[in-house]
């Protein structure tokens, strides 16, 4: 046991976490500084691989192993934008699909102004009306740059000394033509490979050019869509809103890392003399919220409930009482239990209620916490003990709120069916007897598992 | 009709009719057209459009613009400056253009014609003998002439009429 607490358990269930900076440069160094300064610990983590967990408690996967902290800090240091070719005449050709905010704009036009050369900047539906922004697009004309908005961009013809550019112009509804030096496409700033990778390990929400948390009611900066994971300075591609966002983040805080050994208190009724301790469970739950006191501890606030930890226990020594799966547990192992079959339908209990969808005669309905519960060893169970025709219900991509129960389950189905499949192919030709299904469902979608069931059945 | 080439076009046109006396609101036009569409002069001349014309000076289509009988159109209503969110004074930037137009040599032949007939005799319509004639019976004061004065006023305009043909020929 000593063992363990020393060299396995990353997690300290004893004293506060730390707030994870993740990014590098500049930008983590002033965020980690100012955290440190308001008195927290911090974790600067270069690049992430996936960040599981609620606030107050994320893992951070990284390629050296696991942290653990109550807070993540998003930052990332902006690459200067390209030089442009320096030439008598430059077309500035903006996508104009894009909608550029309007700093990103202003920027744009500064660096128009300040381009020796003569400057035709060609957009879509650019906002120029705004603080500063009006006064900018003035001097911008002054200094000769000539603004177009075209809805489609202008026809762009390399040629030997440049591009030969032609567009009908949208006031005048005349062909225009001009030649220039070279053609440049300028973007908006893109998300560094760094802090893309903790947008998708966070399954935030992205902003219209990748960033995370659009600037918007909901996740007002410096929060993302994700409690407890800020972005400062990010959204909205406002890098002046630093130190507001940095002093929001900051009185965030102490709610996300203070110390609290008490969360970790509740059991899992694994002490029985059955746990194995062999921290499976630890690593597969999908939120991190079981640690080690004494045995694995489920974190109250941060358990799904999924079951999934149920499911791998390779003793089956976890029997929580809230997984309420006492059908599934009589059904497969219980005594008194009598032999089923038919059809087992295995539904999670956030997809649609199965009660008042016209069930075909035999259904066995079990309902899960989470579908991930059902591994290969409740299958093969069900069909030891008769049923035939088995469903596996989980909910869509992004919607299983134990983030990839579904896809547990889904891998399970397909290998005990691919197993099934092979074992009737040698002893059974006529081999449909045994079928194993998986869907997936949203909690409005009760018509799906009615047909589902439907062919299933037949 | 040819595209209009901007590989030839005076694009510094825009900046330099912003530096002249009404001529600032040149760079604040966004092209939302409220001008064109409150302009009264559009209703019975419909190739005069004051938006069409913001767009070719941002063009650099200076001897477009300037030589273009269009700009001496604008009745000087001001509806459009009543109009334009953005206060570009579209009436101030029309004189702007003409006094430029005028300094191109570009002025209308008749405005040449007004002022010798002012520098002349004081007034575009002579008062002729018989006018004359009726003002002493009815007991008026004769009509006594100044073009001295108006020459004075219009002398400037007179030379550079003169200077601005001279530089077109």
């Amino acid at each position: 046991m000593k063992l363990f607490k020393g060299k396995w358990l990353a997690r300290p269930i004893q004293e506060s976490l730390p707030a994870a900076v993740v990014g590098r440069g500049p930008a983590a160094e002033a965020a980690a500084g100012a955290i440190e300064a308001a008195g927290w610990r911090t974790e600067v983590i270069d690049q992430v691989k996936s960040i599981v967990g609620l606030p107050g408690y994320f893992r951070l996967q990284t390629a050296a192993g696991h942290r653990w902290a109550g807070a993540v800090v998003l930052t990332e240091n902006r690459p200067a934008p390209a030089p442009w070719p320096e030439v008598d005449r430059l077309a500035v050709v903006v996508d104009p699909s894009l909608h550029p905010d309007p700093a990103w704009f202003g920027q744009l036009l500064d660096r128009a102004m300040d381009f020796p050369g003569r400057v035709f900047l060609f957009c879509g539906q650019a906002k120029v009306a705004g603080p500063d922004l009006s006064t900018k697009y003035r001097a911008a004309r002054q200094a000769g740059v000539l603004v177009t908005r075209l809805a489609a961009g202008p026809e762009i013809n390399p040629t030997d000394q440049g591009a030969r550019l032609s567009f009908s112009d949208p006031v005048l509804a005349d062909d225009v033509e001009l030649t220039v030096g070279a053609v440049v496409s300028p973007r908006p700033w893109t998300p560094s490979p760094e802090l893309s990778a903790a947008v998708t390990a966070l399954g935030l929400i992205p902003g219209p050019d990748g960033y995370p948390a659009p600037d918007n009611v909901l996740f007002p900066a410096p929060r993302t869509s994700r409690a407890g994971v800020f972005a400062p300075g990010l959204a909205g591609g406002r890098p002046d809103d630093w130190d507001r966002d940095i002093d929001l983040l900051l009185a965030e805080l102490p709610a996300l890392l203070a110390a609290d050994p008490a969360k970790f208190a509740l059991s899992l009724n694994s002490d029985r003399g059955e746990c194995a301790e062999c921290l499976t469970c630890l690593r597969v739950c999908p939120v991190g919220a079981i640690g080690w006191l004494d045995g694995p501890a489920v974190n109250p606030v941060a358990c799904l409930q999924c079951g999934q930890c149920v499911a791998v226990c390779p003793v089956r020594a976890i029997r929580p009482d809230w997984v309420e799966e006492k059908d599934l547990i009589e059904s497969l192992i219980g005594p008194g239990t009598e032999p089923g079959a038919g059809t087992a339908l295995l539904i999670c209990n956030r997809a649609p209620d199965p009660d008042p969808v016209d069930l075909p005669a035999g259904v066995k309905v079990i309902k899960l916490a989470c579908a991930g519960r059902v591994d290969d060893l409740v299958l093969a169970g069900l069909i030891g003990w008769g049923y035939e025709r088995i469903l596996i219900a989980g909910c869509h991509n992004g919607n299983c709120r134990s983030l990839d129960g579904a896809d547990k389950a889904a891998a399970s189905a397909e290998r005990t069916a691919g197993l099934i499949e092979r074992l009737q192919g040698n002893r059974r030709p006529d081999g449909d007897r045994i079928a194993i299904r998986f869907i997936r469902l949203a909690p409005n979608q009760p018509h799906i598992l009615a047909q589902a069931l439907a062919e299933v059945t037949s | 009709m040819s595209p209009i080439n901007l590989d030839q076009a005076d694009l510094d046109f825009a900046a330099e009719l912003s530096r002249r006396p009404g001529g600032a609101g040149i760079s604040k036009c966004y092209a939302c057209g409220a001008c064109s569409a409150i302009c009264p002069v559009m209703t019975f001349k419909e190739d005069y459009d004051p938006r069409r014309l913001i767009r070719l000076i941002l063009l650099g289509q200076k001897e477009t613009v300037l030589r273009n009988p269009l700009i001496w159109f604008c009745a000087a209503c001001y509806s459009c400056q009543e109009v334009c969110p953005q206060q570009v004074d579209f009436t101030e930037l029309s004189f702007a253009l003409r006094n430029w137009a005028v300094d191109e040599g570009a002025g209308p032949p008749a405005l040449v014609g007004q002022i010798g007939l002012l520098s002349q005799q004081g007034r575009l319509y002579a008062i002729d003998e018989f006018a004359a004639d009726k003002r002493t019976k009815q007991g008026l004061p004769a009509v006594e002439e100044q073009p001295a004065d108006y020459d004075k006023l219009l002398g400037d305009l007179r030379v550079r009429l003169a200077k601005g043909g001279e530089g077109d020929a």
